[in-house]
């Protein structure tokens, strides 16, 4: 399944709030939206680290990095990739 | 995973355990008593290495894994009668690895040498009298004028503040933002103009330990003392938080352990009724259950530092050690109270100190009630 469809799931699914009602595109920024916050984060990489069996750390720990489903789905694909390497 | 202690943390344990018995046992209840932090302890814990442990050699450290840390303190929570002096050394290492995991080879070449030996002492601020649970809503704020950041703000109950020459500050660098990226971490140095620290507090418990407000007043700092990048502070605070959880949990579980062996002595020594209290299971069932929560505690505790060994993320697990050992500690300090009668409650036999000392332990870093927050929330809750 592509990777950005699947951050979009359970971006929707689970750290939306039930009462959030806009629409939410893979640019809109999740931070300013307050659906990415210091709680929502750690369900978030949680999730991200399970599913695509990857470790986040570091300097990769930075809120640009989570700013969107965009950023989040490069951030996987480019640890998926060194991964491989 | 494995969790044998081998022969080389053996040694450790032993080592650290002896220390601590002839060095660090005198005088308590009068520190106590007068709430005087014991600072010729503290130089001869860094006599002994133990803030150097989980630190890179380069620095001065003795690059132990963070399993071998969290079972040195462990043995130190068991020895050293004085928790608040332990609950010290624990933020001082704390403060350290933040410093390594985050900060900049700048930073860390000025300041780990420092806090490896002790001679620095660290403290970290992040609660407000507005923001303790709700931690990110703090209204401290460091704007930046062309090179540097202005701080202004108030900080609250900060352990090691009043003696500290170090302080871990975090500070909203975007007071309009959301918390999250709206927040960074900044290490000041005590003598910095507008960095003002008060008197050390009265406490319950934890007396020798020194905590303290931290008042900052047009504080300038340089952009090259910020941790981390701009608007990195809640996932440096989430990160940090997770090893602080676990190294606060190892020290308490050796406290346990203590109170546990001090209850089955007592227990049997004491007679009533022509026999030993421990024959009564009204009592024995107190000690048992106290043995039962410290064996699952360790191995809580042992595999949440070897996730972090492994560079992963032990969020779910940190909160899972923290609640239950700050919990399991206040009913075990409690129950051998009450096991040892009006003994237990005279100063002399220490054992109310412990309780006293307990009760913080499911208030700092973190309550209770938060960490079933959280555990709630990392279940889909
Ligand atoms: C010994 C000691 C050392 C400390 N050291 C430091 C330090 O070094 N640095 C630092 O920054 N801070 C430090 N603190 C402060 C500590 O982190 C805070 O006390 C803690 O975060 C709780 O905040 P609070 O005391 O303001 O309680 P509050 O947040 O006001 O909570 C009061 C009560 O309400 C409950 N509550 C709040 N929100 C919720 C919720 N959403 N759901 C359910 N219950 C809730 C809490 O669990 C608690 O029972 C220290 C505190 C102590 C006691």
């Amino acid at each position: 399944m592509d990777i950005e469809l699947m951050i979009k799931d359970f971006v929707i699914n689970e750290l939306a709030n039930e009462s959030y009602e806009g629409e939410i595109d893979i640019h809109h920024s999740l931070i300013q939206k307050g659906i990415i916050d210091s709680m929502a984060i750690m369900v978030l990489i949680r999730y991200i680290e399970q599913e695509f069996s990857i470790t986040i750390s570091g300097t990769d720990l930075t809120p640009q990095n989570f700013e969107n489903i965009s950023t989040i789905a490069e951030l996987v694909s480019l640890k998926l990739n060194t991964h491989k390497v | 995973m494995d969790f044998d202690i081998n022969t080389d943390q053996q040694n450790l344990i032993k080592t650290i355990k002896s220390f601590a018995q002839k060095e660090l046992n005198n005088n308590i209840i009068d520190d106590d008593k007068s709430s005087r932090f014991p600072m010729e302890k503290w130089k001869k814990c860094h006599k002994m290495g133990l803030f150097s442990l989980p630190f890179p050699e380069k620095y001065g450290g003795l690059n132990q894994s963070f399993l071998t840390t969290c079972l040195c303190i462990q043995a130190l929570g068991f020895s050293c009668k004085d928790s608040g002096l332990v609950h010290s050394i624990v933020t001082q290492i704390i403060c350290g690895i933040q410093l390594n995991l985050f900060g900049s080879d700048l930073l860390k070449d000025k300041y780990l040498p420092g806090i490896c030996s002790g001679e620095t002492i660290c403290a970290q601020a992040i609660t407000e009298a507005d923001s303790g649970s709700d931690a990110l809503a703090m209204k401290t704020k460091a704007i930046k004028n062309t090179e540097n950041y202005i701080l202004n703000g108030t900080k609250m109950f900060i352990t090691n503040e009043p003696i500290a020459d170090l302080t871990i500050v975090f500070a909203r660098t975007n007071p309009e933002a959301k918390s999250f990226g709206a927040i960074s971490v900044f290490i000041l140095e005590k003598d910095t103009p507008g960095f003002e620290k008060c008197k050390a507090m009265e406490k319950m418990g934890l007396r020798t330990l020194q905590n303290g407000e931290l008042v900052l007043t047009e504080c300038e700092v340089k952009a090259s003392s910020r941790i981390g990048t701009e608007g990195q502070g809640a996932i440096i605070f989430s990160e940090s938080m997770e090893w602080e959880r676990i190294l606060l949990s190892a020290a308490n579980l050796g406290k346990m352990e203590h109170v546990l062996d001090l209850s089955i002595t007592y227990s049997k020594n004491r007679k009533q009724f022509d026999q030993s209290i421990c024959k009564y299971q009204a009592i024995s069932n107190k000690i048992s259950k106290m043995k039962v929560q410290c064996e699952l505690s360790k191995l809580m505790l042992y595999k949440a530092a070897e996730l972090k060994d492994h560079q992963k993320r032990a969020s779910m697990e940190s909160s899972m050690i923290k609640y239950a050992v700050s919990e399991y500690l206040k009913e075990s300090c409690a129950n051998s109270l009450q096991i040892h009668g009006a003994n237990g409650y005279m100063t002399e036999t220490e054992i109310e100190r412990y309780f006293r000392d307990s009760i913080a332990s499911t208030i700092y870093s973190g309550t209770s009630e938060m960490h079933l927050n959280i555990i709630g929330k990392l279940l889909g809750l």
